[in-house]
């Protein structure tokens, strides 16, 4: 890939300097005296990095929208430590200033951004073991650590959320959450749906005390719990309801276990997010939604409670699911079949956000913004003999995609199917279908007839959703789920 | 919660640091000696490795073990309280640095978003897929798991310079490919390899294309248990990614088919386990000649082989130096050799005559002759 930086400074002299600094790393490097030109040209062609001296700094009032286009260096000979802190709320990627030389300083700041960029995540993808949870499940790499007696250590993630064990000779001698440790977070560990999972065989200083329990007690108690969950599944109807706090229930009145579990209810609503984020083992977690559903203290959200808008739980999850790694834009394919009501969807899908629209060819694009600079590319795409060119372009920018069904009759769903067959292949990125016709008007009786007609894996929910309704909308971005394994 | 590791060269920083880091959301663990940070490096996976007050010789040194023990992945972050010192720093393998003094704030700003961007765990996606090293997960491991799951798909391997495809279908191995061997002879090869990569890609059943099954039962078990006798009979021999080199000197003379073969593979550096990937005998008959072979001292470790190749050229230089010096003294042309032969063979024997006194006519033109050279030289 091209390495290409900006530089904005009002010195020509020391710019060239700069520059030559630069192309000497094999970067394409522009220089603008005026910020405003700058912006201009990011407009046609992006850059990696964006070199910006304080002085050229003073053009602007507020410099968060500069700061989010791009990554942006702020260099400067003498830059005090308020403005320093300025600039970083504003988010500037890095902030130098150099009592001994400026040029050279600024110019070994951006050689490490290469560094960072290019050659250590090579060194790292040859030293480390890594898979997504969905492709290596952590119960098969205890299993596997247990039986063949290994030194490992094991690190997991969703999002910002980290855990990781370590065993020695396939013994768990440590487990740890952000929450918990010992065998609560073990068996955390071994819950976790989705994410990623990083392995690496370990040396030990010295044998460590073993107080856990066995692995392969773990793992037969692990296996009881998923049982649990899938049966608790099994009653809500879905993977991921969200729950609804029942304004007659009196938190003075609770347990304190309970009151644990009502606090990572008010933050997180829906069932996967709870069971992860609350710092109690799975099995009391568990015990604990089963009792505040059968005392009426939470129900599952209906459509007729109507929120029409992403409230601060949703855009969490949605920054865990879909934008991975801090990024700051995510594209949701909508791919809708015909009468399928994609258009109503996708409004229905922005809330009351600001949005922009635009339609090009067969593509109905809308960005939300969900937070400052934080946007959703919502694009629907009518299911027709081109879609395969438009996805395969699309490719690996694609956070997620929602298949739409609507009166459909048996005979183009057979043809269809073959067509989603040959995404579900390519892609790993979560997806959902959605239902949107009445009942009685699909030419199946039950979901599951909908599923084989479709060949649709079974990690796959198949949601029924109303496309004018935001609550049911959202259920079903809170259904997303990978088609396959990812590799 | 992240990890950080810091490796003080003073122990009296210990303070100061524990105090900085008291209340940030870090677990740190504080080292003052290289060994210890080499042996935190290797029990725990740390997100970056701050070296704390760092001399640019010190991170060299460090810099050049990790590298070594294959613990270069690690994010080294030098902390220097000076300026001048970040060229000479910079040069190697670290991610950033960072000069004090440096505002609190930004000191963790900074440490959070070199964290945050280069964690694997953070910048992974769904398609990357499952891969890794074979020291984690072995052939044999890969086979077990995916039949375990009974997943349908392809692993990739890269080992040794070589690549192996190993299709799967339901969990059942389909097929194997090692270069020109096939099915189980691929797969024994490749089920000793503990150095190299996979890549595994999961695919929808019946999309593998890999024809018939591999027949064999308890695959898993035969080859752990034929593992286990190749490792025992490999003890002794150089790590398989060591490089070997056939020592000119010593050819084995007599010796078996396969020996001469190994000893010819040798014949370019090579690593040692690369053979065994590459002939097509069986892995014992490999091992015992390679046993055969380094005992013989026909083939070594390339340094030592390279190094008695340096020592015989340095003697023979010296004596053909020497043999040159004398070989110029001794020197003659064909035609002087062809008068020295001559002259040391026996003269010609004349034929036996009468003696015979010289006539007086003769004595006086004798005499005439001297008179007339003494008059010319007077």
């Amino acid at each position: 890939m091209t390495r290409t930086v900006y530089m904005v400074d009002l010195n020509a002299e020391r710019a060239l300097k700069l520059q030559q600094r630069l192309e000497a790393q094999q970067a394409v490097a522009r220089h603008f005296p005026l910020l405003k030109d700058c912006l201009i040209a990011m407009k046609s062609q992006a850059c990696q990095l964006l070199l910006v001296h304080s002085e050229a700094l003073a053009e602007l009032k507020v410099g968060e929208t500069l700061f989010s286009l791009c990554k942006t260096v702020v260099y400067g000979e003498e830059v005090d430590a308020l403005e320093r802190e300025t600039w970083y709320a504003w988010g500037a990627y890095q902030v130098v200033s150099s009592s001994v030389d400026l040029v050279d300083r600024t110019a070994q700041v951006v050689e490490k951004y290469w560094y960072r960029r290019e050659t250590l995540p090579a060194v790292q993808k040859k030293r480390l073991t890594l898979s997504p949870v969905a492709s290596l499940p952590l119960a098969e790499v205890f299993y596997n650590a247990m039986m063949e007696r290994k030194n490992l250590i094991v690190k997991a993630s969703i999002g910002p959320w980290e855990a990781q064990g370590r065993f020695y000779l396939g013994h768990l001698v440590e487990a740890e959450t952000p929450e918990l440790t010992g065998s609560a977070a073990a068996l955390k560990l071994l819950h976790l749906p989705n994410g990623f999972v990083l392995v690496r065989r370990c040396q030990f200083e010295n044998p460590p005390r073993i107080n856990l329990p066995s692995t392969l007690g773990l793992l037969a108690e692990n296996h009881a719990e998923a049982h649990r969950l899938q049966q608790l599944i099994r009653r809500l109807g879905w993977r991921n309801p969200r729950f609804i706090l029942s304004p007659s229930l009196e938190q003075e009145a609770l347990e304190p276990d309970q009151q644990v579990l009502l606090k990572s209810l008010q933050q997180y609503p829906c069932l996967q997010d709870v069971l992860l984020y609350v710092p109690l083992p799975p099995l009391a977690a568990l015990n604990g939604l089963e009792q505040f559903l059968e005392r009426g203290w939470i129900a599952l959200e209906q459509p007729n409670a109507e929120p029409d808008d992403w409230e601060a739980p949703d855009i969490d999850y949605l920054q865990r699911t879909l934008f991975r790694g801090g990024k700051k834009e995510a594209n949701l394919v909508v791919l809708g079949l015909p009468d399928a009501r994609t258009a109503e969807l996708i409004k229905t899908l922005c809330g009351r956000r600001r949005v922009q629209e635009k339609t090009v060819h067969s593509l109905h694009i809308v960005r939300v913004a969900l937070q400052a600079h934080v946007f959703l590319n919502v694009i629907g795409i009518t299911l027709t003999e081109n879609f395969m060119q438009l996805m395969e372009k699309l490719g690996r920018s694609l956070a997620a995609w929602i298949l739409l069904i609507g009166n459909t009759d048996s005979k183009s769903l057979e043809y269809n199917q073959y067509l989603i067959q040959q995404f579900v292949q390519q892609t790993a990125a979560p997806m959902a279908v959605g239902l949107t016709c009445r009942k009685g008007m699909l030419p199946f009786n039950e979901q599951g007839n909908l599923r084989s007609a479709l060949r649709l894996p079974e990690p796959v929910e198949i949601i029924p959703v109303r496309p004018d309704s935001f609550a049911s909308v959202r259920q079903l971005l809170y259904n997303l789920n990978s088609a396959k394994p990812a590799g | 919660m992240k990890e950080l590791l810091i490796y003080l060269e003073n122990p009296a920083d210990r303070d100061e640091l524990e105090d900085l880091f008291r209340a940030s959301s870090w677990k740190v663990d504080l080292v003052d000696d290289e060994e210890q940070c080499l042996q935190k490096c290797q029990a725990h996976l740390y997100d970056a490795v701050l070296i704390w007050r760092a001399t640019p010789e010190r991170v060299a040194a460090l810099c050049k073990r990790l590298t070594r023990r294959q613990l270069d992945y690690l994010p080294l972050i030098p902390v220097v309280a000076n300026e001048v010192l970040a060229r000479d720093i910079l040069g190697q393998p670290v991610v950033d640095l960072l000069i004090l003094p440096m505002p609190r704030f930004e000191f963790f700003h900074l440490l959070d978003q070199l964290v945050a961007e280069l964690s694997p765990l953070a910048t992974a996606t769904e398609d990357t897929g499952w891969y890794g090293r074979l020291a984690e997960y072995t052939i044999v491991d890969l086979l077990q798991m995916m039949e375990r799951m009974g997943r349908s798909g392809r692993i990739r391997i890269s080992a040794l310079g070589t690549e192996a495809i190993l299709l799967f279908e339901k969990g059942t191995v389909q097929n194997v490919q090692l270069g020109p061997f096939e099915g189980l002879v691929a797969l024994e090869k490749l089920a000793f390899l503990e150095e190299g990569h996979f890549q595994v890609k999961y695919l929808s059943p019946g999309q593998t294309g890999g024809g018939a099954i591999l027949q064999k039962e308890n695959l898993a078990a035969y080859l752990k248990e034929k593992r286990a006798t190749w490792q025992a009979q490999y003890t002794g021999l150089p790590e398989p990614m060591a490089e070997l080199l056939a020592n000119p000197f010593h050819p084995p003379k007599g010796a078996s088919g396969l020996e001469a073969e190994i000893y010819r593979f040798f014949q370019k550096p090579a690593p040692l386990g690369e053979v065994l990937l590459r002939l097509p005998d069986p892995m014992d008959q490999m091992i015992a000649a390679l046993q055969r072979l380094m005992r013989n001292g026909q083939l070594g470790p390339r340094r030592q082989v390279e190094q008695l190749i340096a020592e015989e050229e340095k003697k023979g230089a010296l004596s053909r130096v020497v043999g040159a010096l004398f070989r110029r003294k001794e020197y003659r042309s064909p035609f002087q050799q062809q008068v020295d032969r001559e002259l040391r063979s026996e003269p010609p024997e004349l034929p036996k005559a009468a003696p015979v006194s010289l006539d007086a006519s003769d004595r006086a033109a004798i005499q005439g002759f001297l008179k007339e050279a003494e008059n010319e030289t007077s």
